[in-house]
């Protein structure tokens, strides 16, 4: 190893590659050298951290769901995934935690109003800190606005889309999974309303920048 | 074997910033994020699942973010995020009162974007990174810690701007940089060395010439050209009773000594020697040599001038107008703002003979002594006749963390130098270190001097 890696053992000849500036980090605890003063902010791991905690929540809720027992593999693989948007949210992993709780959800036997509206509240959740944490890294800051922008209307979209969860419960309980065509038809037009309404073409396509730009 | 680094193909950059360019900006070009995107699909997926599969209930789970994802698609920004330094406020930084230290900058966005990601960086290392609400416009003020003087970075930053909800993202915009100068601080000093031979008949000193202002030189019969206020009556009345004989006092001239300073900005390093190669600037709580240097001799400066003295001030590294010797307030802000100014710049050129001095002025020469050049000039100083100060601004290293061939390199360095210091003090050369209590050790070599009314050199 000495004839290989020289008298300083491989630890050096890592260093030696990876940069000078690897073998003099930042002390802990040592201030940023440089601050940049914002309003009220929070420390991006924190908001990480309830990231975590709501997609676990959210995988845990489903995977424990009646109809259908989730073996302690499958559920221990919904619990890695559910971290993951945490940990790598730049990645589509937010999407795939999506997914697999919806087909759970699919598969499961149908929610009870509770759940689901744990659920709902859940994934919007994990969808909104997804988005916020991806632009920041591990050390970064967030400032409250940033969390509390737009706040008005998410909450008014929430809370419809709880309405909508009670509404699915109650016609859940009234006619079950089968013999259910009337809402077939509200729930394909609002599909159909969402993608048309996503692809049409804006009037100022922003693919284009500013006209004056 | 593990090979040593290769030298750099260039001299360090870290120090010397262009100024900041006016407003640079991206081309204005937003695209969606990925992951964003991916989650809208996905939440679509399950509401199409949900309905075919006759489950109301999962169709709901991603209603609430797919609406949001629509409406963040519709009102997407357009146009470019512009990024600016502007100079900073110190009443904006509360922990400013009383602490130097700090440097001051405000970095303006502005741009179409709900949110904007802010990071910064300082000579290469990493700094602060911060998503913060833009809203058309927004001010944020920088502060950046180093006890470093001279041309200073105060912080680089590059700037996202990012749409609704995180949905798209502008351009990064290109990297933003505010630069300034750090003026040198000065330290309270005791008593200060003199020349060998002071000049002028004013002055704050006493010199050893015949002259008004000083104290008794001698008692001297009267000769013409004596101003008869000076005859002394009771010498007179004791030595020439008949009064066949003037006595008169004779004093000391005062004179003002001149004061050269030289600070040899060749050098740049800080305490640890793992910096020394260029490639990675020294840590911001570090002084360097070059900051020694400033500090020390503005600190001469400063004591010089105030006692009355002439201080001028030359750079061993850079071949340009030295500051001439002068004297008065404005002449230490001169020395200051040089000083500051004062940089490693390129290779320097060999010198082959060393600067023009004033005649009798004394010479203080602020270097490392990491090579044989300062010290050889200062011995041809003391050769020609000036009493010349080695000041050593070399700071006391750090050789934790060393591998055993920089340890023996560092140790090899380390004797060569001690021995080309001790050969300046045989040669006459006082030298002085500026490290713990350089005050006291000036005091030593002014008291040294003061064995002989009329100051200069006990030879």
């Amino acid at each position: 190893m000495s004839a290989r890696f020289g008298s300083e053992g491989f630890g050096a000849w890592v260093l030696d590659r990876i940069g000078p500036t690897a073998r003099a980090p930042r002390g802990r605890g040592e201030q940023p050298e440089v601050t940049v003063r914002t309003g009220p902010a929070v420390p991006a791991a924190a908001v990480r951290a309830v990231l975590a905690l709501a997609a676990v929540a959210a995988a845990l809720v489903a995977g424990t769901m009646p109809g259908g027992v989730v073996p302690p593999g499958v559920l221990t693989l919904l619990v890695v995934v559910a971290l993951a948007p945490a940990v790598v949210p730049r990645a589509p992993v937010a999407a795939l935690l999506v997914l697999v709780v919806g087909v759970r959800v699919l598969l499961a036997d149908p929610a009870s109003p509770l759940v689901l509206a744990v659920l709902v509240l859940a994934l919007h959740v994990v969808l909104r800190l997804a988005a916020v944490v991806a632009r920041v890294g591990w050390r970064g800051r967030i400032e409250v606005a940033v969390l509390t922008d737009d706040l008005r209307a998410a909450v008014a979209v929430q809370v419809g889309a709880q309405a909508l969860a009670l509404l699915a419960g109650a016609v859940l309980g009234a006619g079950g999974a089968a013999g259910t065509g009337g809402w077939h038809v509200v729930g394909m037009l609002a599909v159909v309303g969402l993608a048309a309404t996503a692809m049409v073409r804006p009037v100022r396509p922003w693919w284009r920048g500013q006209p004056d730009a | 074997m593990s090979l040593p680094e290769p030298p750099p193909a260039r001299p360090p950059t870290w120090g010397q910033d262009p100024d900041p360019s006016p407003a640079p900006a991206a081309t204005g070009r937003w695209t969606p994020v990925r992951a964003a995107t991916c989650a809208s699909a996905a939440c679509l997926v399950v509401l199409l699942l949900g309905v075919l599969a006759g489950r109301p209930d999962a169709a709901v789970l991603g209603v609430a973010p797919l609406l949001l994802a629509v409406r963040a698609l519709h009102g997407r920004p357009a146009g470019p995020v512009r990024a600016r330094f502007e100079a900073g406020d110190v009443d904006d930084d509360p922990d400013a009162r009383g602490g130097g230290g700090r440097l001051h900058a405000t970095l303006r966005l502005e741009g179409p974007g709900r949110w904007a990601a802010v990071t910064t960086t300082r000579q290469g290392r990493r700094g602060t990174e911060v998503l913060v609400r833009l809203a058309d416009e927004r001010r944020l003020p920088v502060v950046a810690r180093t006890v470093r003087t001279g041309p200073q970075e105060v912080a680089t930053a590059v700037v996202q701007g990012v749409g609704l909800d995180g949905a798209s993202v502008a351009e990064p915009t290109p990297p933003v940089t505010r630069s300034t100068v750090v003026l040198p601080a000065t330290t309270p000093l005791l008593d200060l060395p003199l020349p060998s031979r002071l000049r002028g008949l004013t002055g704050p000193h006493e010199s050893r010439r015949p002259g008004e202002g000083g104290g008794l030189r001698d008692v001297h019969p009267w000769a013409p050209g004596d101003r008869l206020r000076r005859i002394d009556w009771r010498v007179t009345a004791r030595r020439s009773p008949d009064l066949r004989e003037l006595y008169v006092r004779r004093e000391h001239a005062q004179a003002e000594a001149v004061v050269v300073l030289v600070v040899d900005s060749r050098d740049d390093v800080g305490p640890d020697p793992r910096t020394w190669r260029g490639s990675v600037a020294p840590r911001p709580q570090d002084a360097t040599s070059l900051d020694r240097a400033r500090q020390a001799a503005a600190s001469l400066a400063r004591a010089y001038l105030a006692a009355g003295d002439r201080v001028g001030l030359d750079d061993l590294g850079v071949r340009r107008r030295p500051v001439p010797p002068g004297g008065g307030r404005r002449q230490l802000d001169r020395i200051r703002h040089a000083l500051a100014l004062t940089a490693p710049e390129g290779e320097p050129a060999a010198r082959l003979r060393p600067p023009r001095l004033p005649s009798g002025a004394l010479v203080v020469v602020f270097s490392t002594f990491l090579d044989d050049e300062s010290a050889a000039v200062a011995a041809r100083w003391r050769t020609a006749g000036h009493r010349v100060v080695a000041v050593d601004v070399l700071p006391r290293l750090r050789a934790s963390g060393l591998y055993d061939r920089e340890r023996l390199a560092l140790r090899m360095m380390t004797l060569t130098r001690e021995d080309r210091m001790a050969e300046l003090a045989d040669q006459d050369v006082e030298l002085v270190t500026w490290r713990d209590e350089p005050a006291v050790a000036l005091r030593v070599l002014a008291r040294r001097a003061q064995r002989r009314a009329g100051a200069g050199v006990a030879r």
